[in-house]
């Protein structure tokens, strides 16, 4: 409830609670509306006996700086999606994590047993490349290959 | 606030970053893996450390495409790029094309890292591209890989 302290009525009834409470006539209710009005910040000047009497003023000073609920609201379901994201993400794909895996025609693997084949077939491959550059060289250092070449002059004679 | 707001932005970063951590950061080849690597004409394979355990590799990644011109093309490219900054290259060109290429890279991070590729055409058009990163070098892994046929 916001309160506001331009009209001589709510001073008026800030002094009538006030006078009430001297009297010891103000009800339960009656003390936290007193307690309001003493700690509006528009009631800045007079009425320090009474906020002393209260302890209004020890709890000015030591008023602890307070988040607003609304902002601590908006904080707490930014991490609730956040964080349900996360959670949703791990259980849908609960094999994302894993470091090691294949994808065999666009189908994820991730038994180490089947990724290590995977990887071995492709290694294999290589092997031809070796066999070739072997082969090459071994057409270069070929007897028969020289021969066949000269051959090819000799028809021409 | 501020405490709150950054540590919201270190979970979003956090996880962004599991699925963004490539290997292969930095090269060209990274291309290929990530356009090719869930097609139905390819088997892709990613092992690190966790299944690596007693090999020389400390990551091992390949990927093997059948019948795409188009993919072998553009790995090809991607490895002329990558050859740019190779330590070493050699390479058995066929008909004016690349067939097997082998890249030694300079090291980073103390690992020496490895390109190999591969194109057969006959029975069918088959491209392998590896990448490897090892604690061994280059040469050494090439002959201990080449070795196990």
């Amino acid at each position: 409830m916001r309160l506001k302290f331009r009209s001589k009525i709510e001073i008026g009834e800030l002094e009538r609670l006030i006078d009430r409470y001297y009297e010891g006539l103000t009800t339960v209710e009656e003390e936290k509306q007193l307690y309001k009005l003493l700690t509006h910040p528009d009631v800045k000047n007079g009425y320090e006996a009474e906020r002393a009497m209260l302890g209004y003023f020890r709890q000015k000073n030591t008023r602890p700086q307070l988040i607003s609920i609304p902002v601590l609201r908006k904080v707490a379901v930014v991490a609730i999606v956040v964080m349900s994201g996360i959670a949703a993400l791990q259980l849908l794909t609960p094999d994302m994590n894993a470091t090691s895996y294949a994808y065999v025609n666009g189908i994820r693997i991730t038994d180490p047993g089947r990724v290590k084949t995977y990887a071995k077939v492709s290694l294999g491959s290589l092997t031809n490349s070796e066999d070739l550059v072997t082969k090459s060289l071994e057409d270069v250092s070929s007897r028969q290959m020289i021969e066949n070449q000269l051959d090819i002059f000799a028809e021409t004679e | 606030m501020k405490r709150v707001n950054k540590i919201i932005l270190i979970l979003l970063l956090a996880g962004s970053s599991l699925s963004v951590l490539q290997a292969q950061k930095g090269l060209a080849i990274k291309k290929v893996f990530d356009t090719y690597g869930k097609s139905e004409d390819a088997v892709m394979v990613e092992m690190s450390l966790d299944i690596l355990q007693g090999y020389d590799f400390a990551l091992f990644k390949s990927i093997t495409i059948t019948d795409n011109e188009a993919a072998a093309e553009l790995a090809r490219k991607c490895i002329a790029i990558d050859e740019k900054d190779a330590r070493k290259v050699k390479q058995v060109v066929a008909n004016g094309v690349p067939t097997s290429v082998y890249l030694q890279l300079p090291p980073r991070d103390n690992y020496y890292r490895l390109i190999l590729y591969n194109h057969t055409r006959k029975p069918e058009s088959v491209l392998t591209l590896i990448y490897i990163e090892s604690e061994t070098d280059s040469e050494d892994l090439l002959k201990f890989i080449l070795k196990k046929k």
